[in-house]
């Protein structure tokens, strides 16, 4: 304690310091209802699908597009309502293959691997350029008889 | 009792926080006022508690939302929201808009492993490759092509007593060196016939061993893609 200073003059202004810096950390939390707001990097208008395309398992990181892979060979179809593109790994990492992606409400959604070899049947639904653009880079096999 | 120095000092400390915290207070609401009047909340649900909540928009990297369960504030536009856990997923175009809080639910259904490749295969017998000038690369090319041939495969075996080299004619500019080998892709046998060339360059020919009919024919890097 110091005895030059009469604490009792002091409990005003730094009660008022006081609620001021927690009315500052509950802002916050209470106008945004417990919500927090999510903000998007920009990024090539593929890479954040494919990135959850890749999620496996429980795992809470999700593939980096330009750490982990880069996207090749990327073609549009229809008034870029289809696109199919080649995930290519960078460094280490084990992704790998090709991917067809259709867009539905502004958003493009995975409807084909990714994956490295597909049967044909697996290409029943998509559009005959499209089956004929992966047929010829070779990545459709059919099953051993 | 006229106050001392050193407690003018903490009163004046005090006086002069005071209106920085409420500066940084009105700047902090001012923002989040601001945020809050361009979001709205989505909460999102998953079935299985453990699954990792994940969110993107075209033109955007990919997010974690959360586990099990997110409470997130969007702007509006469209997202793409996935749930995964241990072999199953569930996933959702979300459309936000202005007004009321948006719940989603993801009832989490079993999938097939989304990256299909050459490690769900065993390879034996592989190794003996390198003894007959395979590089690494090359050997992993080869379980590329056999992948390529055959995704449900379990195991692709290599009989190595088979492995023979292939003849070289000297006059040949040719610079492929050419192995052949039998063996077995899971209970089923098959002959295959690999050029190599320099470090990467694979081309594998499988064919039916009883009937001699060519199954498979595919090389690797692709034409054009070599570095």
């Amino acid at each position: 304690m110091n005895p030059g200073i009469n604490y009792k003059r002091l409990v005003p202004p730094a009660v008022v310091l006081a609620v001021i810096i927690i009315a500052l950390m509950l802002t916050r939390s209470v106008m945004f209802g417990g919500a927090r707001p999510i903000s998007l990097t920009a990024a090539d208008p593929l890479v954040g699908r494919i990135s959850q395309a890749l999620a496996t398992g429980n795992s809470t990181e999700l593939a980096v597009p330009g750490r982990d892979y880069t996207l090749k060979n990327t073609t549009y179809f229809e008034d870029k309502t289809w696109v199919v593109t080649t995930i290519a790994p960078v460094g280490g990492s084990s992704y790998s293959g090709m991917v067809v992606l259709h867009k539905s409400d502004k958003v493009y959604d995975v409807v084909l691997g990714p994956g490295t070899a597909f049967s044909s049947t697996e290409l029943g639904t998509l559009p005959n350029n499209i089956v004929l653009y992966i047929k010829a880079h070779g990545v459709v096999y059919d099953p051993v008889i | 009792m006229t106050p001392s120095y050193n407690e003018r000092r903490a009163v004046l400390t005090l006086v002069v926080l005071i209106p920085i915290a409420i500066v940084v207070f009105t700047l902090n609401f001012l923002n989040a006022w601001s945020v809050r009047q361009s979001t709205n909340i989505v909460d999102v649900s998953a079935s299985e508690k453990n699954a990792v909540i994940t969110i993107s928009q075209t033109g955007t990297e990919a997010a974690i939302m959360g586990v099990g369960q997110a409470r997130v504030r969007l702007k509006p536009g469209s997202y793409y929201i996935e749930a995964h856990s241990a072999g199953k997923s569930a996933s959702k175009i979300l459309r936000v808009t202005r007004g009321s809080p948006i719940d989603v639910p993801l009832k989490l259904i079993p999938v097939s492993s989304p990256v299909a490749s050459q490690d769900t295969i065993t390879y034996n017998g592989f190794g003996e490759l390198a003894e007959n000038g395979f590089s690494t690369t090359q050997v992993l090319n080869l379980k590329q092509l056999f992948f390529t041939y055959n995704k449900d495969a379990k195991t692709v075996r290599i009989t190595t007593n088979t492995i023979k080299n292939g003849a070289r004619d000297p006059n040949s500019t040719d610079p492929a060196f050419t192995l052949t080998f039998s063996g077995y892709i899971d209970s089923t046998s098959f002959n295959a016939t690999v050029k190599y060339t320099g470090f990467e360059m694979v081309e594998l020919t499988i064919t039916n061993p009883v009937s001699g009919v060519m199954l498979f024919n595919g090389a690797l890097p692709e034409l054009g893609t070599a570095d």
